[in-house]
């Protein structure tokens, strides 16, 4: 074979080798497929839970099975492993969810961004996009208006 | 007495039921719109049993020897985050495939390929492929070859669970600690598909460079098995097994050279649209050629 030809198609091959990619983009939705709206009077069923299930009780975390900080977030558990429960990693002893007091919730505390509010803890969802601002008004809201069991 | 023996045996089948109970997994199903299944499709596509040589009329009992090293480029952050955090994905930038092809007639050939289960970069696959072909008549200068293909087997590595994960922000390594255990995982990712295609050569005899494209499509059923291990040295039954349900085309652009009297190499470009472009190389002998 010429060398002119070797050359080309060496030189093509180098282009081709250059070129190789992935023909996609990340896919992230800080939602996790979850309407992004402030809800101003949730259900605990229908809103609150929906997030729960989504960003929290996934696999190694708060599932039955996996029950990270001996906290529980599956549908059948989670009311009452949040409401009016101490927060076991909390040094101010917290409750999880303070009934009208969104504030003082270990919940609300430990998914915001301000490091002083969860004593330095990690934020939750840990390693992972936190809730978004309309996801966390939600559950304030919840909370805010007495954590009911609707 | 008997009422004893079948005591036992019903404790024993107990507890073989039980057992299996409490290992039952989850599936869960993706199609390739969602992150899980692109992530799969795309290194699914990277593994596609594309013939990486231009097509040719062979006789009855021709037998070829091949290696075909393939590129997976790596993928950024972004692309790998797919739920939670990014995956450890990028372990083994090449494959090296070895393949055999064999003509049972004049136009009907077949291949196979199998990557044994050695370590290589941080990845141990076990992988078999299988292809038939035929390489239809000359039309003209052109040479069209049907094709059917299909690849089975596993790629075995740290991907949910990797000691990455230590060097990143403090979320990782706390993450890696509690959800990892501290423990690399060993997840299992299984390459399930099969695939048609149709290529056409541009049929000149003696030719020193014989270019080639195709277009194909492939049925996936790729399934990824999260494979966190617990401090008991167990397999944590928590997570998913992810399965990709897909059916994509994908089309293949390349070259054969004749390096001498019975060695040729090939270069070939594989696009999967919305998965990957990227190149493959094989170098091979003509073991027998009669």
């Amino acid at each position: 074979m010429r060398s002119g030809v070797r050359g080309g198609l060496a030189a093509a091959t180098l282009c081709a080798a250059v070129g190789s990619c992935a023909d996609f983009s990340g896919t992230e939705d800080p939602a996790f497929g979850l309407p992004d709206v402030v809800v101003a009077q949730p259900s605990f069923a229908a809103d609150v839970q929906p997030i729960l299930k989504m960003r929290c009780a996934v696999g190694g975390c708060h599932t039955l099975a996996s029950e990270q900080g001996g906290l529980a977030l599956d549908a059948t558990v989670s009311y009452d492993e949040l409401v009016g429960v101490p927060a076991t990693s909390s040094a101010n002893a917290y409750l999880r969810v303070a009934p009208g007091n969104a504030a003082d919730s270990w919940l609300i505390r430990r998914v915001r961004a301000d490091p002083a509010l969860r004593n330095g803890l990690t934020r939750m969802p840990l390693a992972t996009l936190p809730l978004t601002s309309n996801q966390i008004s939600t559950i304030v809201n919840w909370i805010d208006q007495g954590a009911p069991r609707n | 007495m008997i009422a004893r023996i079948w005591f036992g045996i019903v404790l024993v089948l107990a507890s073989f039921v039980s057992r299996g109970a409490a290992q039952e997994r989850v599936v869960q199903r993706h199609g390739f719109s969602d992150g899980e299944g692109r992530l799969m499709a795309f290194y699914s596509a990277g593994l596609t049993f594309s013939p990486v040589a231009a097509p040719r009329e062979r006789a009855r009992g021709d037998l070829a020897l091949g290696l075909e090293l393939g590129y997976l480029p790596p993928l950024s952050t972004e692309q790998r985050r797919v739920g939670d955090k990014p995956e450890a994905t990028n372990l083994a930038p090449i494959f090296p495939r070895p393949r055999i092809s064999y003509a049972l007639t004049d136009r009907v050939t077949v291949e196979a390929s199998w990557i044994p289960p050695i370590e290589f970069f941080d990845v141990k696959a076990n992988l078999a492929s299988l292809a038939l072909s035929w390489t239809a008549p000359a039309s003209g200068a052109l040479r069209f070859t049907p094709r059917l293909a299909g690849t089975l087997g596993s790629i075995e590595g740290a991907i949910t669970c990797s000691e990455e994960l230590l060097s990143g922000s403090i979320d990782l390594a706390v993450y890696y600690a509690l959800v990892c255990y501290g423990r690399e995982s060993r997840d299992e990712f299984f390459p399930r598909h099969i695939l048609a295609e149709v290529t056409v050569g541009w049929d000149r005899a003696n030719a020193a460079v014989e270019p080639y494209a195709g277009i194909g499509a492939r049925r996936d059923w790729a399934r990824f098995d999260i494979g966190v291990i617990r401090a008991d040295g167990s397999r944590e039954p928590d997570h998913p097994i992810l399965e990709l349900r897909a059916l994509r085309p994908y089309g293949v652009l390349g070259a054969t050279v004749r390096a001498a009297a019975r060695v040729r190499a090939t270069a070939e470009m594989l696009y999967a649209p919305g998965s990957i472009l990227t190149l493959r190389l094989q170098g091979t002998i003509d073991a027998i050629r009669r």
